[in-house]
């Protein structure tokens, strides 16, 4: 047993087909970043929030610290913080552009970020200013490997 | 070939066909051997020259290996020998390499700091090429951090080993410590440097985290002058509280992506940091329960928390309370929990409290083991200042 567990370890960080075992839950049309943020494309524009995988990860969010609308945002760079079991982490951007809306029910209800982080916990809305960047972004599938590779390692 | 390896064939970067050869599987008992690491500088001339001695715990025996540093930050294994993976067998580059074989003995050579630290671990990240042609693996990558983690439970015994950075610092400025930790967290997140530890103390200092609690200070911010204390306000979580004199600070600047931790996790592990300190000296001491983050002697805080992650590097972390001046606490509603008491080690126990440096000592190597770091190394010639030109 210990051996099987060895190998999916291995294989995992060799970045090679292992064995699934699906925890957090991933949704299938959206974009992934490597910092655990989804990105919902309609258009020009983008939806970002943070993953279940995030969240778990993350405990009771109990403050969100939004950016102001019409603030621009870069691609790999933060755009505001979630605070959790007196930790502040900060959230990046997926994608680069300038914020046309953030989710203000987030100043009341925080929570919800764990509660529904695909739908009601969204956290800013980007009209984007490069589109290509999301190329640079993983699918579903390689994003719950994605996780995998992170929990594996410990 | 069994189904197992036959599942990790191919991957990118991998010399797929010698890959292919995986070992023999290994009985776990086989595996459990506690290897200890030494290092030395084999010729001082050449200081891209190491030897390392590798000490199989059972069965005492010692095998070299050598490597090079080849311009710049490569690293070049040239041959290794898996020891002590059976008792009494020696296997030198076989063409046969199991996967088990070089998770636990793939090598790589860190000067972040100036110092030379050994570090086993898994190197897959950054690897450029490696394989295994004619009994010799080599392996080369254009940097000298790379992944690592800490196995897991079932292979109890054998220990990659990590390495932390600590600073002991003595009574440091509060905005100094802060602008040291953001250099830090920078340095970190380039690769520049290792987990690091900064072990201090401040003079009386009220700080506020993001949510910017003002509400909990409960004197004007005038007076504090008066009191002789600062305040400064901050990025990490938390609420407001206060810093001071006889209370243990660390400082972690790691990185929670390597070792797989999340947000919650890493506080629950400072969280036991402190419990394991406190138990030292009897004092039992607990986690708070949800929204209150802390350790707790009955309702009664001695230890606090208050962490900021950005890109998964942490910065700022716990404060214990040795024997702090609790007045100062008077003046706050001690992260925001109102009714309830701060107290410290002090008097809490009832045995004898040896010297503070001590008592920051066991909180550093209790830290250590907890995160799974298998040395330490203390930084030499400490100083803010030599770190911070940019300050004064």
């Amino acid at each position: 047993m210990a051996s099987r567990l060895w190998a999916s370890r291995a294989a995992s960080h060799l970045r090679i087909s292992a064995f699934h075992r699906g925890f957090s839950s991933v949704v299938k049309d959206l974009k992934y970043f490597d910092s655990h943020e989804w990105v919902k494309v309609d258009g020009k524009s983008a939806t970002v929030g943070i993953t279940d995988h995030a969240q778990d990860h993350l405990g009771d969010v109990v403050y969100v610290e939004l950016p102001e609308v019409g603030a621009p945002v870069t691609h790999g760079s933060s755009f505001g913080a979630v605070e959790s079991v007196k930790a502040t982490s900060d959230i990046n951007s997926p994608v680069s552009g300038k914020v046309v809306e953030v989710n203000e029910k987030l100043n009341s209800s925080p929570g919800l970020v764990n509660a529904s982080p695909y739908e009601n916990g969204w956290i800013i809305k980007v009209e984007m200013s490069n589109e290509g960047e999301l190329n640079n972004l993983m699918d579903s599938d390689k994003y719950s490997k994605f996780c995998e590779e992170e929990d594996a390692k410990h | 070939m069994n189904r197992e390896n036959r599942d990790l064939a191919g991957g990118d970067g991998v010399n797929s066909v010698d890959m292919l050869q995986l070992g023999p599987e290994l009985e776990d008992a086989e595996i459990r051997r506690e290897l200890a690491v030494d290092f030395h500088e084999k010729s001082t001339p050449s200081p891209a020259t190491m030897a390392v001695d590798i000490e199989a715990a059972v069965g005492g025996k010692r095998e070299e290996m050598e490597w090079e540093k080849s311009g710049g930050r490569k690293l070049l294994l040239r041959r290794w020998v898996a020891v002590g993976l059976r008792s009494g067998e020696r296997r030198e580059g076989e063409g046969a390499f199991g996967l088990l074989w070089i998770r636990a003995w793939a090598l790589r050579l860190d000067s972040g700091s100036g110092s030379w630290v050994l570090n086993m671990g898994f190197l897959f990240e950054g690897f450029e090429q490696w394989g295994c042609k004619n009994g010799v693996f080599t392996a080369t990558r254009s940097e000298a951090m790379g992944m690592e983690f800490p196995l897991g439970e079932e292979l109890e015994g054998m220990r990659l080993q990590r390495s932390l950075e600590v600073w002991k610092m003595g009574v440091v400025n509060y905005l100094d410590a802060l602008k040291l930790q953001e250099k830090l967290v920078s340095d970190r997140k380039s690769g520049k440097i290792l987990d690091t530890l900064l072990s201090l103390q401040h003079p009386p200092t009220f700080t506020l985290g993001k949510r910017r609690t003002y509400h909990n200070l409960l004197v004007p911010e005038a007076d504090l002058q008066t009191l002789g204390a600062e305040l400064h306000y901050t990025q990490r979580g938390g609420d407001i509280t206060f810093h001071g004199p006889h209370q243990a600070i660390l400082y972690p600047i790691i990185s929670l992506r390597d070792i797989g931790l999340g947000a919650r996790k890493y506080v629950e592990n400072l969280e036991l940091v402190m419990i394991e300190l406190a138990s030292l000296y009897s004092v039992q001491a607990c986690a708070g329960r949800t929204c209150e983050t802390g350790v707790w002697v009955g309702d009664r805080k001695i230890g606090a928390i208050g962490v900021r992650i950005s890109s998964s590097i942490t910065s700022h972390g716990l404060a214990f309370n040795i024997d702090p001046d609790l007045n100062y606490f008077k003046h706050i509603v001690p992260c925001g929990i109102a009714d309830k008491g701060v107290t410290s080690l002090r008097r809490e126990t009832n045995k004898l409290l040896p010297a503070e440096e001590v008592i920051q000592e066991q909180l550093i190597s209790g830290f250590a083991r907890l995160f799974g770091y298998s040395s330490i190394v203390y930084k030499e010639n400490v100083s803010i200042l030599s770190e911070n030109e940019e300050i004064k």
